[in-house]
C-alpha cells in the first residue's frame, strides 16, 4: 500500500471513529429542527411580502433595466473601438443566454466599479464567479489561426516538459531557488510564462499568485469554465493529429481571466498540478490581436512530458534496508509526446547487490545460463511473445564472441544480423525478414554495459505478430536509469 | 430520495421532508461545529443558527454544488462569524484515545499492538495540534469525504491551497509518527 494512501486510510479510520462518538443530543436536534422550521417560515413570509411588493416595484425595475441597457451599450462601444476594422471579430457571437445561469449571485462581483487590483488575493479567486464583461472579450473571438505546421514543440523546464506554440515565438528560461520559469514572447506584446514550483512546495503557489495579481492592472475578472477550454481545443483544425490521450486531468485546472477595459489588455491565470508538480501559467495579450488569441489554451492542452519522472507524492514506504521507496507511480515519456503513468515496484537483486524498478504487474523469470545469469521480464497484457532482459556476465563470457554466444543462447537465427547500434561495439542488433512474411519478423538487440565495475547485459526482443510498440523499450530504459548498487 | 427531491417537497410545504432532510445532516453538522469549538453550548447555538440560515436561503439553493457542500459552507461561515463576534480563541478537541484501541488487529503481537496504539495516539495528538485550518481540511476530507474541489468551495480557497494544507498536515503527521516510532524502538 502506498504511504499516502496508508496515512489517509489511517486518518479516515480515526476520524470515522470520532464521527460515531460525537452525535447531537436529542434535545439539541429538536432545537435545531425548530430553527430549521422557523427559517422556512421566515422564508415563506418573505416570499409573500415580495409578492405584495412586486406591483409597486415595477417602476424601480424599469429604471434598473435602463441602467443595465446603458451599461451594455457602453461595453459595445468600447468593444467596437477596440476592434475597429476587424469585422470578423463578430463572427462568433457570445451567447449570453447560455451563460446567464452560470453568473454568480454575488452582485458585488459583477459591479461596474473598477477593481482595486491590490485588494484581490488568491483566496478571493474561487469566489470570483463569472463576469460577462470578461467572458465577452474571450469567448466572442473567432478561432485562432491554427495551423499545425506553423507550430513547433518547445522543450522547457530543463527539457522536462514540452509545449506547442507558433514557430515565431521565443523562450527564455530562468531558474532560482528551485523555481523554474519559462517566459515565452510572441508577436507584439503577447507573452506567456510557465512557473514550475518544486513538488513539495504547494504552499508557495499562493505567494506566487499574489505577486502575479499585484503586477496586473485590470478592471474586471472572471473564472473560466475549463469545459470551454476543452471544447475550444477539440474544435481546432488538425487537432486529431495531436495526441493527448494521456493528458493530465485538465478538469483540475483553475482558470481565471482579467481584462483592463481601458487599454484592452487581457490577462489569464491557470493554476494546476501536473502529476504532483505545481504549475502556474500566465498569459498576457491585447484583446484586438486575435491571431494569438487563446494560444494559452492550446499550450495548456498540448503540454506534455519529455522525461521519465515519478508522480510526486506517490512514493510508497521505504524499503528498510535499501532505503528506496517500495513503489512509486512513474510517468514514462514517449518520443511521440505521449506518456503513460505506470505503477512501479522495487525489484531487488540480492546476489548482485542491485535494485531497480519494474512495472508492478511484470512477470519475472530467473534463468541460469552457461556464461551468464539473467532475469526475463514480460507482461502478457502488452505482448505475449516479447520480453526484455537484464543479466550479469560471468568471467567466462568471451566478449570477442558476444554476438554468437547471445544468439546461440537465446535461439536467434544467426542470419538475423543488422548492426543498428551505430558505433557502439557492444550493441548487437538483429532483424528478421521484412519481406512478405511478417510472421517471421522478429527484432531486438543485446547490449553489454559496465556498471559499478562489472559487466551486465540487457536484451530486448519483439516480434511482428505481437509487437509491443516500444513499451518494453521505455520500461527497460527506466529500469537501467534507476539501477543502484547497495 | 435525493436531497434535491426533499428540497422540492419542503418548498412545496411537506413537513415530513423537513424532518428527513434535517435528520440527514444534523449529526454531521453538529460534529463539524463541535470539532471547531469543543463547546457543547456553542455548538448547540451555532447548529440552530446554521439550520435557520439554511432554511432562509433554501429557495435560493440552485444545486450548483451538492446540498451537503452548500450546508457545510454555511456552517463554516457561521463558525467564523461566531468567533469574530465573540472575539474568542478557537479551541481544539481531543480525540478519545480509547477509540483507537479497536483499530489494532486481533492477531498481532502485544508489542505490535502497543506500537500500533502508540502510532494512533500520536496521530491523534498531531491532529489536535494542527492549526485550525488544517484540522478543518482533514475533517472535511476524511470525515465528510468531501472532494478537494468541494473542500475548496466550502473553505473559500483554491484546490491547490487545500492540497497544500493537506500535504502539510500529512507531513506533520508522518514526522510525528516516525519520531515516535524511533524513540519507542530505541527504548
Amino acid at each position: 500500500m502506498r504511504k499516502n494512501n496508508h496515512e489517509e486510510d489511517m486518518l479516515r479510520s480515526l476520524t470515522k471513529k470520532q464521527t460515531k462518538q460525537v452525535k447531537a443530543p436529542e434535545k439539541t436536534k429538536e432545537a435545531s429542527l425548530q430553527a430549521f422550521t422557523r427559517g422556512l417560515g421566515e422564508n415563506h413570509n418573505a416570499r409573500e411580502k415580495e409578492k405584495r411588493r412586486t406591483r409597486w416595484k415595477h417602476g424601480i425595475f424599469g429604471g434598473l433595466a435602463t441602467v443595465v441597457a446603458a451599461g451594455v451599450g457602453a461595453i459595445l462601444i468600447l468593444h467596437t473601438t477596440l476592434t475597429d476594422g476587424q469585422t470578423d471579430f463578430q463572427s462568433t457571437e457570445y451567447n449570453q443566454d447560455n451563460h446567464d445561469n452560470d453568473i454568480v449571485e454575488d452582485a458585488a462581483v459583477i459591479t461596474d466599479e473598477p477593481w482595486n487590483s491590490e485588494s484581490l488575493t488568491p483566496d478571493d479567486l474561487p469566489q470570483l464567479g463569472k463576469d460577462d464583461r470578461v467572458l465577452r472579450h474571450i469567448l466572442n473571438h473567432e478561432m485562432i489561426n491554427y495551423n499545425v505546421h506553423q507550430f513547433e514543440y518547445f522543450n522547457i523546464r530543463n527539457d522536462h516538459y514540452s509545449v506547442r506554440l507558433p514557430r515565431n515565438w521565443s523562450v527564455r528560461e530562468d531558474y532560482d531557488d528551485g523555481v523554474y520559469r519559462s517566459e515565452f514572447k510572441g508577436s507584439g506584446t503577447d507573452k506567456m510564462t510557465f512557473t514550475f514550483l518544486p513538488e513539495d512546495r504547494f504552499d508557495e503557489v499562493d505567494v506566487e499568485v499574489q505577486q502575479i495579481l499585484n503586477n496586473w492592472d485590470y478592471t474586471a475578472g472572471s473564472t473560466i469554465n475549463i469545459g470551454e477550454v476543452k471544447s475550444f481545443v477539440s474544435s481546432l483544425p488538425g487537432k486529431e493529429y495531436i495526441s493527448n490521450s494521456n493528458q493530465f486531468d485538465i478538469n483540475e485546472v483553475e482558470l481565471y481571466a482579467f481584462v483592463n477595459e481601458e487599454n484592452g489588455r487581457l490577462y489569464e491565470l491557470f493554476i494546476f498540478d501536473f502529476f504532483g508538480q505545481p504549475i502556474i501559467l500566465t498569459a498576457e495579450s491585447q484583446i484586438e490581436e486575435k491571431n494569438d488569441d487563446r494560444l494559452s489554451w492550446v499550450a495548456l492542452s498540448e503540454m506534455s512530458i519529455t522525461k521519465n519522472r515519478p508522480v510526486y507524492g506517490s512514493e510508497g514506504e521505504l524499503h528498510p534496508e535499501i532505503m528506496r521507496p517500495e513503489s512509486k507511480d512513474t510517468i514514462l515519456a514517449h518520443f511521440t509526446g505521449q506518456y503513460e503513468v505506470v505503477e512501479m515496484s522495487l525489484m531487488e537483486f540480492p546476489e548482485w547487490h542491485l535494485s531497480s524498478y519494474l512495472p508492478s504487474n511484470t512477470e519475472v523469470e530467473e534463468i541460469q545460463g552457461e556464461h551468464f545469469n539473467f532475469y526475463r521480464f514480460s507482461d502478457p497484457e502488452i505482448s505475449e511473445n516479447s520480453y526484455y532482459v537484464f543479466g550479469k556476465l560471468d568471467d567466462s563470457f568471451d566478449l570477442d564472441n558476444a554476438r554468437e554466444i547471445f544468439h546461440s543462447s537465446f535461439g536467434i537465427d544467426l542470419d538475423f544480423k543488422e548492426n543498428l547500434g551505430g558505433s557502439d561495439p557492444y550493441i548487437f542488433s538483429y532483424a528478421g525478414s521484412t519481406g512478405s512474411s511478417h510472421e517471421e519478423f522478429i527484432d531486438g538487440y543485446f547490449r553489454i554495459v559496465e556498471r559499478f565495475g562489472e559487466y551486465y547485459f540487457t536484451h530486448k526482443h519483439a516480434d511482428r505478430v505481437d509487437y509491443n510498440s516500444g513499451e518494453f523499450t521505455k520500461r527497460l530504459d527506466f529500469f537501467m536509469d534507476n539501477l543502484e548498487k547497495h | 430520495m435525493t436531497d434535491y427531491e426533499l428540497i422540492e417537497d419542503i418548498l412545496a410545504g411537506d413537513q415530513q421532508a423537513v424532518r428527513l432532510l434535517h435528520e440527514r445532516y444534523v449529526d454531521r453538522v453538529f460534529h463539524y461545529i463541535y470539532n471547531q469549538t469543543s463547546s457543547h453550548h456553542d455548538t448547540e447555538e451555532l447548529l440552530q443558527d446554521v439550520f435557520f440560515k439554511a432554511a432562509c436561503q433554501l429557495e435560493r439553493f440552485e444545486g450548483k454544488s451538492s446540498f451537503k457542500t452548500w450546508l457545510f459552507k454555511i456552517a463554516r461561515n457561521a463558525v467564523i462569524d461566531f468567533y469574530r463576534k465573540q472575539n474568542k480563541a478557537r479551541r481544539t478537541v481531543s480525540t478519545e484515545s480509547a477509540a483507537l484501541e479497536t483499530l489494532g488487529g486481533r492477531d498481532e503481537s502485544a508489542e505490535h499492538t502497543a506500537l500500533r496504539k502508540l502510532h494512533m495516539e500520536n496521530v491523534v495528538d498531531s491532529i489536535d495540534q494542527l492549526p485550525d485550518q488544517y484540522r478543518t481540511v482533514l475533517h472535511l476530507r476524511f470525515i465528510e469525504d468531501f472532494s478537494l474541489k468541494e473542500t475548496a468551495e466550502i473553505m473559500g480557497k483554491s484546490v491547490l491551497a487545500i492540497k497544500a494544507m493537506q500535504r502539510r498536515a500529512r507531513t506533520a503527521l508522518s514526522e510525528s509518527i516516525s519520531m515516535e516510532v524511533t524513540s519507542y524502538e530505541e527504548k
